[in-house]
């Protein structure tokens, strides 16, 4: 996906919106981090006010070079990476590189993907919440290899036990960890 | 020396230790492939249990357990990307890409031999340098240290690439994270928000969990695929580990120098292992033919990261039995073990008892060895999980993330920690921003502020001024330059085609 591209036909190369969110927010925490500090003694404040500083100014600086390319005028030729890090792609052969790009895999789901996914995890951190790990983890289990899986009610139940069990024997019985208990924990 | 040497290896040689030393292993295996249960937490649960055992019997069991965990960690990084360990994160950076094209044989082929070798590297320099390195570290004052978090830093934030900036802005962020708790001087609270849960600062751990563990259980519930992108059957046959095994053998050199950081890194009290891998992974990248493939799938980068998850703990282990200094967290729990088998760490670990400290150095060598043989021969049945599908994963996947996560302090704010660790590597791995200066960041904030206060109250405005900083300086300012590189060959061709345009 890191492919130099130009933009023929624009005068003006607009920054990536999502750049420029990231630098305001980075801009108002470093901001209101440095604020924050004003109101410590020097001894407590010293670092902190540093590397808010330096974050600030780097935000700053970011964003100038985002606004001054933007204003640069003429065809200009950018990193294509949109919807593909730096961080996650592969290698050799590109082809590939799409298939197996995490950061493509974020870019092109859908709204209704995005939604569901987010509704399954949030259950999953309020079930635990409320009635802790083990009952949380066998009831998601169970219930997202049945509807997000799709899988039969047999192997759901299977599934779900075991994993609920596995998890008691190793983490309670065998190290006697505590695990996250809930507000209405029965176990 | 060898003579110790000798006597060392004959106390090992014996039934009861090696099977003690597999008992051990089996367990840091198990413990060291959950995320959030690392080296020190395994070590710390079961240091009760070399109650009793003669010393080099309560070595093989604590160490068999530590060495094992490092390797274990690794392999759920390149499997799954989510490290086992904070010290195992640099591995999901080229190894997961390679998983994903299928390459996951090859990938734990290489990085399990670069990492036998780096803990066979560290093990030899432990053996060699045990006595002779006292004086050398004593050199090593608040100064150097500080401009060595300086010089981590700066080698995390090069591997932004094409924009230094974004580095310098998430190193920031995690600067900022780092300092949230206990001021050390004052002792009052800095960003803490009211809780109490923030006045031991923010672990580590839930971070590491969420920055790269989070961001992968979405794409697979998002994806619905499996974690290897391909079919391909013999993907994962003799033939791709042995490729590995080649890649590895064939970099020794990045083998030999990503060992040296870090052994040298280890040998520092306190940084520990979660810098040394992005050190080694920083200047595998900078010295690489090819650095435009990091991240993306480089077995370059998975051999720098291999090489350094064992090769620490030889470092580690110098001042933890000099000095009585441990190296790193599990070395700190090690330390009481030495304890409890009624050792003292120091000069009497360095003379009568040299004998059990070289025993330390082959029970290590063997549980390496040992380890990566038995991980290599199971790396066909491991890499058959990356071709189960994902939403069948994901359940037991996301129990093990909040469990994990959960176990470190016993407290919810950790998983909310996670959850918006996770947040943040959603938005860099989308959005195109380097998750790694804002992790190492983290790991390494306390100690920039500590040194650097140290250094101030010890010295004033003189240690800038000492030879090591000065040199330390140097070598920030050679990395940045290199680094910034990409940007300014990007900003000329830039510059080239729009002048052509206007023509």
């Amino acid at each position: 996906m890191s492919s130099i591209r130009t933009t023929e036909g624009t005068n003006r190369h607009l920054p990536a919106l999502s750049d420029v969110l990231i630098g305001v927010v980075s801009l108002l925490i470093f901001g209101a981090a440095l604020l924050a500090t004003l109101d410590w003694p020097i001894e407590a404040a010293r670092f902190p006010r540093f590397i808010s500083g330096i974050g600030l100014l780097c935000t700053l600086l970011f964003l100038g070079t985002l606004a001054f390319r933007s204003l640069t005028t003429g065809p200009t030729v950018t990193q294509d990476t949109e919807g593909g890090p730096q961080e996650s792609q592969t290698t050799e052969d590109p082809a590939d590189e799409e298939s197996v790009d995490v950061g493509y895999v974020f870019a092109s789901a859908g709204a209704k993907e995005w939604v569901q996914t987010l509704l399954w995890l949030g259950a999953f951190f309020l079930l635990t919440y409320l009635f802790g790990v083990y009952i949380a983890g066998v009831t998601f289990a169970f219930l997202y290899l049945k509807y997000g899986a799709s899988k039969s009610l047999v192997y759901c139940l299977v599934y779900s036990v075991v994993l609920g069990g596995s998890l008691w024997m190793l983490f309670s019985y065998f190290l006697g960890l505590p695990l996250p208990s809930g507000i209405f924990d029965i176990i | 020396m060898f003579e110790a040497l000798a006597s060392g290896l004959g106390q090992v040689v014996q039934p009861t230790i090696l099977l003690t030393m597999l008992v051990g292993m089996c367990i840091g295996f198990v413990t060291g492939i959950l995320p959030g249960l690392g080296g020190p937490v395994t070590l710390a649960i079961l240091l009760p249990f070399a109650f009793g055992m003669d010393p080099v019997q309560g070595f093989a069991f604590l160490i068999g357990i530590w060495i094992v965990t490092s390797t274990a960690g690794d392999i759920t990084s390149v499997l799954f990307g989510i490290p086992g360990e904070p010290t195992s994160a640099a591995a999901v950076m080229d190894g997961y890409p390679l998983t994903r094209k299928g390459q996951s044989g090859r990938a734990l082929g290489a990085l399990l031999t670069s990492s036998a070798l780096g803990g066979i590297l560290g093990m030899i320099v432990l053996a060699l340098t045990i006595t002779l390195i006292r004086p050398l570290v004593l050199a090593i004052g608040p100064p150097e240290f500080f401009v060595l978090t300086v010089l981590g830093l700066t080698f995390v934030i090069t591997l932004a690439g094409n924009n230094l900036l974004k580095g310098f802005i998430m190193a920031s962020l995690g600067l900022l994270v780092a300092v949230v708790g206990i001021d050390p001087e004052l002792g009052l609270p800095r960003y803490t928000f009211g809780s109490l849960s923030f006045w031991d600062g923010v672990d580590i751990i839930p971070i590491v969990i969420g920055l790269f563990g989070g961001a992968e259980v979405l794409q697979l519930m998002l994806s619905k695929r499996s974690i290897s992108q391909t079919v391909e059957p013999d993907v994962n046959s003799l033939g791709q580990r042995a490729r590995g095994i080649l890649d590895a053998l064939k970099h020794w050199s990045v083998i030999v120098r990503s060992s040296a950081i870090a052994i040298v890194i280890g040998m520092l009290p306190g940084l520990g292992g979660s810098v040394s891998q992005w050190l080694a992974y920083g200047h595998a990248k900078q010295t690489s033919k090819h650095p435009e493939r990091f991240g993306k799938g480089a077995i370059d980068g998975v051999v720098a990261a291999g090489a350094t998850s064992n090769a620490k703990d030889g470092g580690q282990l110098v001042p933890t039995i000099a000095f009585g200094i441990p190296g790193g967290a599990a070395t700190a729990v090690l330390l009481g073990g030495l304890m409890i088998l009624g050792l003292t760490p120091g000069a009497e670990m360095l003379t009568v008892n040299l004998d059990l400290t070289m025993s330390m150095v082959w029970i290590a060598v063997f549980a390496n060895v040992i380890a990566v043989s038995i991980a290599l021969l199971g790396v066909k049945y491991l890499s058959k999980l990356t071709h189960i599908s994902g939403p069948v994963l994901i359940p037991a996947i996301v129990m093990l993330l909040m469990v994990g996560t959960y176990s470190v302090n016993n407290d919810y704010v950790d998983v909310f920690v996670m959850v918006g660790a996770a947040a943040i590597g959603v938005i860099c791995l989308r959005w195109n921003w380097p998750r790694v200066p804002f992790l190492l960041a983290v790991v390494l904030g306390g100690f920039t502020e500590s040194y650097l206060s140290l250094s101030s109250s010890m010295f004033g405005t003189e240690w800038l001024t000492r030879p090591g900083v000065l040199t330390l300086f140097a070598v920030i300012v050679g990395s940045l330059t290199i680094g910034a590189l990409p940007s300014l060959r990007k900003w000329k061709l830039r510059r080239e085609v729009s002048q052509e345009s206007t023509k």
